[in-house]
């Protein structure tokens, strides 16, 4: 399924078989030249490897920054590389740290992101959360799921805390979150517990 | 997300191009990257009056031109820039001629107009209004499409409020989050003190206008309220003090005839022409007026007598000016000097 399927770097390739019959490695070493010139040792079996067997193409972010400055890059590289490692393309930015205008700035390169979607490329959760929360993916159910449980944290809260100010009154019954919030996102009750 | 499949590809975006294309179709073929670029007059034409002039027509960019001038001195007079030895070349008369050719239609190119337009209307358009999210978060976010190959006026640029509202961002937002990552020359993400209106008062008082508008023109998106108040204000100040010849032989000298001809103030440029002795100027001045309010007096008086030079400005003075006197001294002291250089 996988459209783009990882390569190794062709210069090695074609630099261990074809092109130097002269690049002298250590097993060829003790040689004379002629004999080099006909005879080329072909080591293949650790380029085989560099392929990731069942890796994917992955859109995800990569962490820089400072002490105490992260920055991420949104990047798409492969699911087995190393999460700043060597990536294909960086597709995007997202400053988690908000600026004097009280704003969180994300760079999303709309068209590559689509391009390695659209190559079979997996996007990870705090990815989609990012692109749902911008609009180009519907809002993900865990951004929706943590609102609620949020206003439920916070509606118990109020309500033992008001307990706690009146506690003669018994009449503060427990509020439920209004039904039609939920209905307007059209998810089904049992997505969420409670 | 085993649960929620696959994303759907319904992008919630609308699909619309920004609110100047849906409004005036003519003005979106104006701005690609670049600015100050001449579009075809007839898509640039208002609606409204089929017949009034605009800006960028042909005839009115022609007579704005011709009373810009092409001082060369001026226009070519040394800047501030990277410090090297002067180079002197022997030439012929005929090599001559034609360097002077060239460095002419270079300053043509200097002289090129930076566009006339009326302010831009705010944008306050909501994709989405997500309230279940109102709460969670204090901060906004907002998200910036980094294609490369859009042009910036369509690029969509979105702000998820705290409220959970998904809305564009207004101009201002934009303007700043496309210096943030596509950063121009000379543009600053917060416009320098200069443009305050007290400082303004500084810079006029030391004659530097042309400075201020070249900033301006580097800081600010032509249909921006800043820059639309920042070149008033410079014209209302060179207006008030006659200091038209600080911006002739400019790039801002069309602009600004163009800005008191619209409000009939062309009184103070008409005596700095005439005691410059520049009755070419005067006579495409009083041309442009009658273009753009073909329904004056001196407009009516001229079609039926058909006067040029000196008698047109006659006209114009009794039928439309408010300082006469002022013109009319002018017009005799410039008669007289004519008069005298006749005799010698």
């Amino acid at each position: 399924m996988n459209a783009c399927p990882p390569s190794p770097p062709r210069h090695v390739l074609w630099g261990r078989l074809f092109l130097n019959p002269f690049a002298v490695s250590s097993r060829n070493r003790g040689f004379p030249e002629e004999v080099l010139a006909r005879v080329i040792m072909v080591h293949l079996a650790h380029l085989l490897m560099k392929n990731y067997h069942g890796g994917h193409v992955a859109i995800r972010l990569a962490l820089g920054g400072c002490a105490n400055r992260p920055f991420f890059r949104i990047v798409a590289a492969h699911n087995k590389r190393a999460r700043d490692g060597k990536y294909l393309e960086q597709v995007g930015c997202y400053d988690p740290l908000p600026n004097s205008h009280n704003e969180k700035l994300v760079g999303l390169n709309i068209e590559r992101i689509k391009h390695w979607i659209g190559c079979g490329a997996h996007v990870t959760k705090p990815v989609e959360k990012l692109l749902g929360l911008s609009g180009f993916f519907p809002l993900h159910p865990m951004t929706i799921t943590n609102a609620e449980r949020l206003r439920k944290r916070r509606a118990l809260k109020a309500e033992t805390a008001s307990e706690e100010e009146t506690p003669a009154s018994a009449s503060n019954l427990p509020q439920s979150p209004p039904s039609d919030l939920k209905k307007q996102h059209g998810y089904p009750h049992s997505v969420h517990s409670g | 997300m085993a649960g929620f499949g696959a994303p759907r590809w319904r992008f919630l975006w609308r699909c619309a191009a920004s609110p100047l294309a849906l409004r005036r179709p003519g003005r979106a073929l104006l701005w690609s990257r670049g600015y100050g670029q001449d579009a075809g007059s007839e898509a640039n034409k208002k609606k409204s009056d089929v017949t009034k002039p605009c800006f960028m027509d042909e005839l009115v960019q022609s007579l704005l031109s011709k009373m810009t001038g092409l001082d060369l001195q001026k226009v070519f007079r040394p800047i501030k820039q990277e410090l090297k030895p002067p180079t002197y070349k022997l030439m012929t008369e005929k090599q001559l001629a034609e360097a002077t050719r060239k460095a002419i239609e270079e300053a043509k190119e200097l002289l090129k107009m930076p566009p006339v337009l009326s302010e831009r209307e705010p944008i306050d358009d909501v994709l989405a209004e997500d309230r279940i999210l109102e709460g969670t978060e204090t901060i906004k976010y907002v998200f910036t499409d980094t294609t490369y190959s859009t042009p910036h006026r369509e690029r969509f640029i979105v702000v998820r409020e705290p409220s959970g509202v998904l809305r564009k961002a207004s101009w201002e937002e934009r303007d700043r989050m496309i210096q943030v990552y596509f950063p121009r020359e000379g543009r600053k993400l917060v416009p320098p003190p200069i443009f305050k209106d007290e400082n303004l008062k500084t810079v006029f008082r030391e004659d530097r206008h042309e400075e201020v508008l070249n900033l301006c023109i580097a800081q600010f998106e032509p249909d921006s309220a800043d820059y639309i108040r920042v070149h008033h204000q410079t014209y209302e100040d060179i207006d008030k003090h006659a200091k038209y010849d600080l911006l002739r032989s400019t790039r801002h000298f069309g602009g600004m005839v163009w800005y008191l001809v619209n409000r009939k103030k062309t009184d103070g440029l008409l005596i700095d022409m005439i005691q410059r002795n520049l009755i070419d100027d005067a006579t495409c001045l009083i041309n442009l007026y009658h273009m753009l309010h073909p329904d004056c007096q001196s407009a009516k008086e001229v079609k039926e007598e058909d006067a040029y030079g000196v008698d047109l400005i006659k006209v114009f003075m009794k039928t439309e000016s408010k300082k006469v006197g002022y013109i009319e001294l002018a017009l005799q002291a410039y008669q007289e000097a004519l008069a005298s250089s006749a005799a010698l």
